[in-house]
């Protein structure tokens, strides 16, 4: 059986944006969620969290999306779990090279608080597919 | 009872109200960005005051979509790439950076003062 979605890491430099993504996650979504204000918070904690998914925010200062995902992929318990960058940049260029860095896919903003959860869950299930 | 989607747009519905309380807030951070960008004399400070700008109109940029202003995001957005590319220039000038930057946050300063009500 396939595993399922229960436990997201994200983060993102954007505390308004955190505080929506969160409720919509937990509240509607019932995934246990860890919030992380920056690569460094989340190079710290991801471990320890050790979630099934990750959704990374692209344009943060000091430690971008990018760079979080190069440094998180560098800690052996996360070398595989997967990656989705959150951002306004979707352009098909854009997301292949997203996905190029090594993001299974990318999750648009702005987004409906209502339906990130379920976006969230058609893109794990097809990626467990895949 | 309370569903949790109902919860959700309930909460969601007072931050959008919280994020419209604080845009005026973030709009004086740009101002304060511009007013050292003005006062600047070398490329530090260019660059600090830039990095101030471009944070907050950022953060409106993203936020304004998200909460249901998408004008804030459509005017703010351009306010921060143009303060990104300008940072990322060899040799920042300041008045010429002032005067690039200056007439997108007066359309952005506008719209700030009068956001309407959040489109969710």
């Amino acid at each position: 059986m396939a595993k399922e979605l229960k436990r997201i890491l994200y983060v993102d430099d954007e505390p308004d944006i955190r505080s929506v993504a969160k409720m919509s996650l937990e509240m509607v979504g019932g995934f246990t969620v860890l919030i992380c204000a920056s690569g460094a918070e989340a190079l710290q904690k991801a471990t320890d969290f050790a979630p099934d998914l990750i959704l990374l925010d692209v344009m943060m200062p000091q430690m971008d999306g990018p760079a979080t995902l190069a440094a998180l992929r560098q800690l052996p318990a996360l070398a595989t779990t997967p990656v989705l960058f959150f951002t306004a940049k979707v352009q098909s260029d854009e997301v292949e090279e997203f996905k190029k860095l090594g993001a299974i896919d990318v999750v648009a903003k702005p987004f409906k608080p209502m339906q990130l959860p379920q976006t969230l869950r058609e893109i794990w299930e097809n990626a467990i597919k895949a | 009872m309370e569903t949790p989607e109902d919860a959700l747009a309930r909460q969601y519905k007072e931050l959008c109200i919280e994020f419209a309380g604080g845009m005026p807030e973030k709009m004086a951070e740009i101002d304060a960005g511009l007013v050292s960008l003005g006062r600047a004399v070398d490329a530090p400070a260019i660059l600090a005051a830039l990095k101030i700008i471009e944070a907050a109109a950022h953060r409106l940029a993203g936020g304004g979509s998200t909460f249901g202003f998408p004008q804030i995001s459509r005017a703010a957005g351009p306010l921060a790439s143009g303060a990104r590319k300008l940072g990322r220039e060899a040799a920042p000038d300041a008045a010429a950076a002032a005067a690039a930057l200056s007439p997108l946050a007066d359309t952005l300063r506008a719209l700030v003062a009068n956001p309407g009500e959040p489109q969710i």
